[in-house]
């Protein structure tokens, strides 16, 4: 039935079984905004790891990794691998974000530039949500067609998951969706490595993959011969590593990050989250190497890692395994329709429609758009080609706006028009190396090569806009780095100053609170 | 307990953003240097 197993399909009848379960209970938890948006800003170590985890490690990446490691070698690994560069440097610059005490990005650009520059990065933000869900939404129907071998096409896989979403985390929140994220982060942490001893032993192990591949597959950096759009050496590393810098923070799931209860929890608990994503690569990684010997002329290399999960896994752990992807998968949307929720509900609705209405009227309002969130997401999943496309494109829009946060941070001179400035440069750079390098030359078609053109050419615009033009208001500006100044623990500093500050930020006067929460 | 030692708020970007000095930095190195061990250690698996 349905290309699976009696025992898989019990397994997924659970799944779907306790998932509800999560929905139900966490719902009684969200009574305000910030319950929904941001889980009371109450998650410990423990709910930020799985969440960093969770919504970094979503069903698409092991399709991801093991497509790309298939195609290009282990040097596919950086698909993933790609912020993992950058990680000692969130490490300094994450608690910044919950310094500035905001509920959703586009706060950031209100706080910092001005109203306009919020509601434009709402818009995109909403619509990359969507391209993200749409990715999310891909990927649980690839996998779940390989592993049933077609008896569960996309088609009915997509609206199915996309409707069970939108019953749980409507109700859940923030919460429902941490919650799910700490099952899915076991499941997949099992899973990922499970398929790996029966996948050596069919190609003899490391000596048999020495054997049959090449020596250039083994590596993580590739040599420059050959396809350069093929081909990810050291520029294409350090490029992705730069894009990622400025696409880390500025990308609307940084949200997540404000739900920590303090600076240190957040440090913690998001490192380790992060590291065990790049471990559990690994066994992805070595899923599509295995992939290349045992299925060596794949047509869609992205089906390669359900393919495996069929054929590898015993009966009932292919259930499991489905589970695993749609809990990631289906954790990942939900943190993503939240995120939406909020952007729609603060930053447009509250701002542009609605000034004057209740908290729960927005509450309503935000759950609303998050299940709008699920039918968009649909459309867009079947818009584009395959889960690298999405996401390639993905990187270069977070890239276009990322110097503006990340040179906001530091450069106080910095403002509004040299913001625009910046988004404007690298979008018309980006589409002229488009139109006329790409036929010249392919390997300008690349994201590495096109964000060393439209990267340089928006900061420098920021700076050269922003020094021409009048600086913001010194108020605005006051406030803005006087929150960034003051650790999380301690607004009666800011309090005192005379700075405003909502009153639900001031947390219960804790002295041993006082400095990040440290003990 | 780390004591930031200021009670008035700077209003301009300043090294405070990045309080407590030790765990920030001691965090940059420890979580560089782990880094790096995973790539190391995953090539060097590669090519056994």
């Amino acid at each position: 039935m349905l290309g699976l197993p009696l025992a898989d399909i019990i397994v997924l009848v659970l799944y779907f079984v306790i998932i509800a379960l999560i929905g139900l209970i966490t719902s009684r938890r969200v009574a305000t905004q910030k319950d929904y948006y941001v889980g009371g800003r109450r998650f410990g170590k423990l709910l930020v790891m799985m969440q960093t985890f969770g919504v970094g490690t979503s069903n698409t990446h092991p399709i991801l990794v093991a497509g790309a490691v298939y195609t290009f070698g282990m040097a596919g690994i950086w698909y993933s691998w790609l912020y993992m560069l950058f990680m000692p440097a969130v490490w300094v610059l994450q608690p910044l974000t919950r310094r500035l005490r905001i509920y959703t990005t586009p706060d950031y650009f209100e706080l910092r530039y001005s109203s306009g520059l919020g509601t434009f990065f709402s818009i995109s933000a909403i619509i990359n949500l969507c391209i993200m869900t749409g990715t999310m939404l891909i990927g649980m129907g690839q996998i779940v067609e390989g592993i049933t071998g077609g008896g569960l096409s996309k088609e009915i896989v997509i609206p199915i998951t996309a409707f069970v979403v939108i019953l749980y985390s409507t109700v859940g929140g923030m919460l429902a969706a941490a919650v799910t994220d700490v099952l899915q982060g076991i499941l997949i942490v099992i899973l990922s490595f499970m398929l790996l001893p029966s996948m050596f032993s069919a190609v003899g192990g490391l000596n048999g993959l020495h054997a049959a591949l090449p020596v250039e597959k083994f590596l993580l950096a590739m040599p420059r011969t050959g396809d350069p759009t093929k081909t990810i050496g050291f520029f294409a590393i350090f490029m992705l590593f730069v894009n990622g810098i400025f696409g880390n923070l500025v990308e609307p799931t940084a949200q997540t990050m404000q739900a920590a209860k303090n600076e240190w929890t957040l440090r913690i608990g998001g490192t380790i989250g992060a590291f065990f994503k790049r471990i559990c690569t690994i066994g992805w990684a070595l899923v599509g190497l295995c992939a290349i010997v045992i299925w060596p002329n794949l047509s869609n290399p992205e089906l390669c890692f359900g393919m495996a999960s069929r054929q590898f896994l015993p009966t009932g752990f292919s259930g499991l395994m489905i589970a695993g992807m749609l809990a990631a998968g289906m954790s990942t949307i939900s943190a993503l329709q939240v995120i939406a929720a909020a952007i729609f509900s603060r930053n447009l609705y509250a701002k542009h429609i609605n000034k004057t209405a209740t908290d729960k009227h927005y509450l309503f309002v935000a759950r609303m758009m998050g299940a709008t969130l699920m039918v968009l997401g649909i459309a867009v999943a079947f818009l584009f080609s395959s889960v690298r496309d999405a996401v390639e494109f993905w990187w270069k829009v977070t890239a276009f706006l990322g110097p503006t946060l990340i040179l906001g941070l530091f450069v106080r001179r910095g403002n509004s028009w040299g913001a625009w400035a910046c988004i404007v440069v690298s979008v018309i750079v980006w589409q002229l190396t488009v139109r006329y390098l790409v036929p010249i030359d392919v390997k300008w078609s690349t994201v590495w090569y096109q964000s060393a053109l439209y990267l340089p050419a928006g900061i420098l615009a920021y700076f050269i806009v922003s020094f021409l033009t009048p600086p913001e208001d010194e108020k605005k500006l006051a406030r803005f780095y006087a929150r960034l100044n003051t650790p999380v623990g301690q607004e009666h500093i800011l309090i005192n100053a005379g700075l405003e500050l909502h009153p639900e930020e001031i947390l219960p006067h804790d002295p041993e609170e006082k400095s990040n929460g440290k003990r | 307990m780390t004591n930031t030692g200021y009670s008035k708020p700077e209003t301009k970007p300043t090294l405070k953003m990045f309080t407590p000095y030790k765990e920030t930095i001691g965090g940059f190195f420890i979580v560089l240097a782990g880094v790096v061990l995973l790539i190391v250690i995953v090539q060097l698996l590669m090519w056994l």
